[in-house]
Parts: C-alpha cells; sequence; structure tokens
C-alpha cells in the first residue's frame, strides 16, 4: 500500500470526513484504479469493524463511515469499466427486515449498510412486516439468507413465527435464517429456530461470509 | 431410581438458607430463602448483577473470569456457603424523597361522621344496621358488608358512640370515636415502590416508606416483565401477585410506623405505568409489548382494595389513575397532578426520568406525552458497577483542579460500585477531562485506563470502574432521553429557546447534577433558573388524589388533555436518535425537519 492510500485507509478509518473524499479524488486524478479505491474503502471498513466490535466506535461512526463511503463510491462507480462492473459482482443476496409488531430500524440498518460495502446485494423490506411479506420476498428475490430484526423482547414471538411460516411455505431448505436486534442469545436462537444470532453489524456480515462461502 | 440430590444453601452475612436441588439456579435459592439479589435481566445470565462468591462448595456453572459467578447461572453440586456481592445486594435507601405535605385543601371522599345511637331496647328492636342508617339521617342508604360483621360488637363495646366512615351512600366502615381516618398514596414505580400513611381530614402525612419493587426479580425493565407475564404459563398472575404483596408490605410497614391497624386505611390511590398498573390489575399485557403498544384499558378506575392484594377497611377501595397510552400511564398523571400550579404561562417540559422515562410537553390546552425506553443504566442497573443509591455507591464525579477525577460516596464509605447520578457525573466528567471524546470512545494512555474483558474501562478506585460499555449504555439512555425531547418540541411547534421551565421529576431526577446533565446534553441547555427538580411528584399527586376529590377529578381532566406520540413511528426519528448520542450540549446538527 503507497503512503497516499495509506492516507485514504487512515481518513475514513479516523472519522475525518473532510478528508476521505478529497484524498480519493486525488488518488483517482493521480491514476489509480477505481477497484483500488474502492478495495482501500473496503480495507478501512474492516478497521472500522473491528473497532466497533471492541467498542471503540459506535452507532454513529458506523453511519459516518458509511456516508463518507457513499461519497466516494458515488464518484468512483461511474468510472467502472463493464468488466470490472461485473467483478463488483455481489457475493450473495440477503434479505432483512424487522418482524411483525416491531418498529426499531437503526440496527437493521446499519446491519443493512455493513452488508452492502461487504459485497453483499441486500433487499431491506423495512419494519413491522408480517411472515407473508418476508414469504413474498424470499419467492421474489431468492436470497441465500434471510435476517429478520427486532428490538422488542416480544418480537422474537413474531421471529418465530416468521420462521414458522418459511417452513410451511417449503423455503426453510432454501435460506439461512439469521436473527439480531435485541437481547439475542442461543435460547432466543433455539426458540425462534433460526440458524444462528448475531450481537451487532460486523457478526451478521461474518455469518453472511461464512454461508455465502465468501473468504473473511 | 435414585434419590435427586439435595443440597443446603447457606447466604453468608443474611442469615438465611435454603435447600437446593441440582437443576434449580442459586438465584432461584435466594429468592426462596427470601435473599433480594438483583436480576436486572430476570436471570438470562446477560446482565451480572447477581454476582455471588462461592465461599465453600460446589457449583456448576455461572464463573466469571475473576472468581465470582453469576448466581442465575449457577447450581449447587454441594453442600454451599454463598457471598452476595454487595452491589448486588443494597436496599434501596432513597425511595421515599420528597418530604412535603400535599399543599392542598382536604375534600376527601371519606367522610367521617361522629354519632351517638339510641341503643336498642324491646320497644325499639331495629336492626344495628338500621339503626346506624337512620343515624346518618339520609347522608348513607347502604352498609357494607364486612363492616356489618364489625357493627354490632363495636356499639355494644362504645357504647353506641361510634364514627361511622362513609364514600357516597355507602357505610364503608365502622370504628370508635376519635378514630383518625387513614389513605394509603403508592407510586409504583418499575423499580422502586413508594408508599405514603396520609390523615384524609388534614392532608398531613404520617408515615412514608419505600421498597423495592418485589417484581425486580423477574427484570429491571417494563419489557422483561411483560415477557414474563406473555412467556411463563403462570407469569402474569405470578406478577400480579407479587406486586400486591409488595403493597401489603408496604402498608403493613406504614402502618406499624403509625401504631395502627391496616384496617384503619379507609381510601387508596395507586399510579404506575401503564405496565405496572395491567399488572397490578391482571389485566392482559401482550398487546403492550409490541407496537401498536395498545393499553387493555386507559380509564381510571376504582376496584376492591382485596384486587391489589390489599387488607384495608371493610368497604375499602383503590383508585388508579387513568392511563395516557403507550408506556405512559397513571405514574405519569399523578406527576401531572403535583406540578400544574407550577405550568404557568409558557410551555413546560415535565420529565419523570427511570428506567422508562416519560415525557409532557404543557402548551396551551394540549399536551403532549412521550415514553422513552431510556433503559436502567441511568439508574445504576446493567452497568458493571452499577448499584443502588446505597452505603458506598459513588453518587458524585468531578474533575479537580489538576485535571485527574474526585467523587465522593454515600456515607463516605470506601467505593463499592455507582449509583446513577454518580454514572451520569461520571460520563460527564470524564468527557469533560478528555479521558473520552464527544463520541464516547475512551481515549488511550491514560493512567486510569484499564482493560476489562477486552475492552478499555476507566479505574475510579479499587475494583470500581467504568467501562466501554457502561459509556455506551449512558449514551443511549441520553439519547433515548433527549430525541424524544427534540420531536416532542418538533411535535408542537417549539424550540427550546421557547421553553419557560423544564420541571425534572422522579428519585433519579431528584439526585441528579443538572450541569452533568446538560453538559452530556441529556438536557436543553437553556437558564438554569428555569429548571426545577420536583422529586418524586409521581408519589406527591398520589397523595393530593388521595385526600382530594377535586384533584382526583382534575387528574382525569389533566389525562383527557394528554395526547400520546408514539415515537417509533416518527420517520426522522433515527437520525435525531444517532446525532443525540453524542456526548455534548448541542449536538442539534440533525434537527428534525
Amino acid at each position: 500500500m503507497t503512503d497516499q492510500e495509506r492516507q485514504l485507509v487512515d481518513a475514513i478509518a479516523e472519522m475525518r470526513e473532510d478528508d476521505a473524499l478529497p484524498m480519493a479524488k486525488k488518488l483517482l486524478a493521480d491514476g489509480a484504479e477505481p477497484m483500488r479505491v474502492l478495495e482501500l474503502c473496503r480495507n478501512a471498513m474492516d478497521i472500522v469493524g473491528g473497532r466497533f466490535e471492541k467498542g471503540e466506535y459506535f452507532l454513529p461512526e458506523l453511519v459516518l463511515a458509511g456516508e463518507m463511503l457513499e461519497q466516494i463510491g458515488a464518484i468512483v462507480k461511474p468510472l467502472l469499466t463493464g468488466k470490472e462492473g461485473a467483478a463488483t459482482k455481489k457475493h450473495g443476496k440477503v434479505l432483512i427486515g424487522t418482524v411483525k409488531g416491531d418498529l426499531h430500524d437503526i440496527g437493521k440498518n446499519i446491519v443493512t449498510f455493513m452488508l452492502d460495502i461487504n459485497g453483499f446485494e441486500v433487499l431491506d423490506i423495512g419494519i413491522d412486516q408480517a411472515d407473508a411479506k418476508f414469504i413474498d420476498a424470499i419467492k421474489n428475490f431468492q436470497p441465500q439468507v434471510v435476517a429478520l430484526s427486532g428490538f422488542l423482547t416480544l418480537a422474537f414471538d413474531s421471529m418465530k413465527n416468521t420462521v414458522d411460516s418459511i417452513n410451511k411455505a417449503g423455503l426453510r431448505d432454501k435460506v439461512k435464517i439469521m436473527i439480531g436486534g435485541g437481547q439475542v442469545d442461543e435460547k432466543v436462537r433455539e426458540y425462534t429456530g433460526a440458524d444462528a444470532f448475531g450481537l451487532n453489524a460486523m457478526a451478521a456480515v461474518n455469518l453472511c461470509r461464512t454461508w455465502t462461502g465468501v473468504a473473511a | 431410581m435414585t434419590k435427586p440430590h439435595r443440597h443446603r444453601v447457606t447466604f453468608a452475612g443474611q442469615n438465611r438458607e435454603a435447600e437446593s436441588g441440582e437443576a434449580e439456579s442459586l438465584l432461584a435459592v435466594a429468592r426462596r430463602a427470601g435473599v433480594r439479589l438483583l436480576a436486572s435481566c430476570g436471570g438470562r445470565g446477560t446482565c451480572g448483577a447477581c454476582r455471588v462468591k462461592i465461599v465453600l462448595g460446589e457449583v456448576h456453572g455461572g464463573a466469571e473470569d475473576d472468581g465470582w459467578h453469576k448466581a442465575c447461572r449457577s447450581h449447587a453440586r454441594s453442600d454451599l456457603v454463598v457471598e452476595p456481592a454487595p452491589r448486588s445486594m443494597a436496599a434501596p435507601e432513597r425511595a421515599d424523597v420528597d418530604s412535603r405535605d400535599a399543599d392542598i385543601a382536604p375534600d376527601p371522599l371519606i367522610h367521617a361522621h361522629d354519632l351517638a345511637l339510641e341503643p336498642a331496647t324491646v320497644e325499639d328492636p331495629r336492626d344495628d344496621a338500621r339503626r346506624l342508617l337512620d343515624a346518618l339521617a339520609g347522608r348513607a342508604e347502604i352498609l357494607d358488608l364486612e363492616a356489618a360483621r364489625t357493627l354490632s360488637g363495636l356499639l355494644r363495646d362504645q357504647d353506641w358512640q361510634i364514627r361511622a366512615f362513609r364514600r357516597g351512600p355507602t357505610v364503608i366502615a365502622v370504628a370508635p370515636r376519635h378514630t383518625r381516618p387513614l389513605g394509603l398514596a403508592v407510586d409504583l414505580g418499575t423499580t422502586n415502590i413508594a408508599g405514603y400513611l396520609v390523615d384524609l381530614e388534614t392532608g398531613a402525612r404520617v408515615a412514608a416508606r419505600g421498597l423495592e419493587n418485589p417484581q425486580t426479580f423477574f427484570g429491571a425493565d417494563v419489557v422483561s416483565r411483560i415477557t414474563h407475564a406473555v412467556r411463563e404459563p403462570e407469569g402474569g398472575p405470578e406478577l400480579r401477585r407479587v406486586a400486591g404483596e409488595g403493597l401489603a408490605v408496604l402498608a403493613r410497614e406504614l402502618c406499624a410506623h403509625a401504631g395502627v391497624s391496616e384496617t384503619a386505611i379507609l381510601d387508596a390511590v395507586i399510579g404506575g405505568n401503564t405496565a405496572m398498573q395491567h399488572l397490578l390489575l391482571g389485566l392482559p399485557v401482550k398487546q403492550l409489548g409490541h407496537a401498536p403498544f395498545v393499553p387493555a384499558l386507559s380509564d381510571a378506575v376504582d376496584v376492591p382494595a382485596a384486587e391489589v392484594g390489599l387488607a384495608l377497611a371493610p368497604g375499602a377501595r383503590v383508585h388508579l389513575f387513568a392511563n395516557v397510552g403507550g408506556f405512559v400511564g397513571g405514574d405519569h398523571v399523578a406527576m401531572l397532578l403535583a406540578i400544574e400550579k407550577r405550568m404557568g404561562q409558557g410551555a413546560t417540559l415535565a420529565l419523570d426520568i427511570g428506567t422508562n422515562t416519560e415525557i409532557s410537553l404543557i402548551d396551551g390546552p394540549e399536551i403532549v406525552s412521550i415514553s422513552c425506553p431510556s433503559g436502567p443504566a441511568l439508574e445504576g442497573g446493567h452497568i458493571m458497577c452499577g448499584m443502588r443509591a446505597a452505603n458506598g455507591a459513588i453518587e458524585r464525579v468531578w474533575v479537580e483542579e489538576n485535571g485527574t477525577i474526585g467523587f465522593a460516596t454515600i456515607g463516605n464509605q470506601p467505593a463499592v460500585g455507582l449509583c446513577g447520578s454518580g454514572i451520569l457525573d461520571a460520563v460527564a466528567a470524564f468527557a469533560k477531562a478528555g479521558l473520552i471524546e464527544p463520541g464516547g470512545r475512551i481515549q488511550p494512555h491514560h493512567p486510569q485506563v484499564v482493560e476489562r474483558r477486552h475492552k478499555k474501562a476507566i479505574r475510579l478506585e479499587g475494583e470500581v470502574v467504568v467501562t466501554q460499555d457502561d459509556i455506551r449504555a449512558v449514551q443511549l439512555a441520553k439519547a433515548a432521553i433527549r430525541a424524544g425531547i427534540d420531536h416532542l418540541l418538533k411535535a408542537a411547534g417549539r424550540t427550546e429557546g421557547d421553553l419557560a421551565r423544564i420541571i425534572v421529576a422522579g428519585a433519579f431526577g431528584a439526585y441528579i447534577d443538572i450541569e452533568s446533565a446538560v453538559a452530556i446534553g441529556l438536557l436543553p441547555d437553556i437558564l438554569r433558573a428555569r429548571i426545577v427538580q420536583v422529586g418524586n411528584a409521581a408519589g406527591l399527586g398520589a397523595r393530593m388524589a388521595l385526600v382530594s376529590g377535586a384533584a382526583r377529578a382534575r387528574a382525569g381532566v389533566l389525562a383527557r388533555r394528554c395526547r400520546y406520540l408514539e415515537l417509533a413511528g416518527q420517520p426522522d426519528f433515527q437520525t435525531t436518535y444517532l446525532a443525540r448520542l453524542r456526548l455534548d450540549p448541542n449536538t442539534a446538527r440533525k434537527e428534525p425537519t
């Protein structure tokens, strides 16, 4: 990694939002490959994710990092040629939504964002979604992973109902199901019938990587 | 078949012991033995509040890295001697923080009549009840059956000179002359119950008492209680019974203090949040636990005292305030009643800070009310070294002139943990001293920064630390409240500058340092003279409604003026919430649009 490249990674990882975009522009102006810039962004996000797991970064840092990446992505993506564009093909498809009876979406949005920048194609169907909505979306979108979000403890019942309905619809074998959002643990996972639970956005990314065979 | 292993578990320093099987957790054993171990998470193994030391014997499970055990995860494998952590046991000392009498002209619903009855004779053999009602000359038509059971004996013991207590057309109790009419007012909080014994004729407070809500055994916050009620087959009835037992203990202790029997209590008023009132009345709570958070019943209710586990005077009833909506319940209405005369001109923001924080904006005829899930962090719950306000709790933290962190504990005892006001101060002081950045991240390279469970923490003294996760919990609590305030103001078309006053109620609110609250952005940065701390206003409101029928009616009017605003349905709430996570006074960068 060149010094200039290192500076871009640092700017994103250290939350210097005023520096990040100009640095990315300068890299491109100096002849860097657009793909290389996106790769640096992912490197930076690995650092951000690691700090988040250690509690050093918190929700606003994730959101801020997301905004920086969105800005950089907006100038880089038009520069990608067809072949390179194809190379950015997503690792896999993830369907995400907050289950029936729960209106919380902060955690869900962060997971969506983290999955997206880590190369997954994500369909977010929103909050307070009934089982039928998940099932329709599974049929149409054909995801490998379904992520059920819920913050309220009673959302666990909705998660269980949703998993049951996916089962009844004969779709259970086609998807891996992960749950998260509230105080989930192994007991809750077992209760809902999901395949795994995650305590934060990085855990969600890691689960999806494992399930879709992407090297971490 | 082998006999299941039974072990004897002794709780050191508690003088308590119980037998245990091998399947039962030590937390369950402690509860059975009457040892009040905290379990903020309801025994799910996530909070670490129920820490104990295994002094003697073998257990299975629950071991922590530092030699302590989580009681909810440990099971006896031999006879045991168990020592609860000081933080797990500390009893509430300041549940009752308001000593003022209700400043209100008594106009009780119970009327006392001193009567001199004509003794029964062969010529006048009217029954005793008729004789009593006749003496009341049309003011009463009915004698409560339970009161009738005591009447005949009393009349003859007291030489036909008695005192009758009447509610409307019903005589609810009879007593010797000069018996003081007493009432019971209760602020039924999620964490603490505050009770007051009040003279109904004068409005004077006869006794006051605080008690931990015994439902706390089943979880620290309303959501975990609702979950218990919904999930466990007997969960609802169990929570109802336990709440009633708490009220009964409170009544017994208050009466013992005043030297009277509980049957001297003629009337009672209880205010709790929607969930507490539902659980107490045995109303269904499942629909309250998820969107759109609908109460089963919102109107005020009057029920026989026995319905809520109280054995009071024969015909005594219990009044519960109306609920507003969502989790904004009767205790908030009680608070509004207590602060009504402070509302005055201009917009008033009134907060009752607790595990659930209810906030109202009173602006003209309308009152808009919200409920914020602030969590137990501000009360010292779910905090690694969090504890109740008891001896040894750090209650004040500040930055010394040389930049180091100073603190004071309750009772000047060696520091054992931090209570709510201490946590809030600590976070504000750390931010001021640069130990944490405004985003909440602990800065490395400071002598007080240590590692706990692979994460950074700030050491105050001995083993008492504030961890990175603790700071995050305070940020989440603070952001929930402040973002709620932002949206409340927005809904009313107001700004912080329009606020004529902020009234901070609640036990926690009484002890917080306003400067710390403003410094981390919990409260708007307005003129300090406009911010008032009023203590347990819900308790005061309950006392007012107890001694005055007019006040009780006004509480009903206030409840009807309230419009409940569901924050979870606000489209830009997330943006505001995230912006408000920052620990500084003026992060209104992303005002709701």
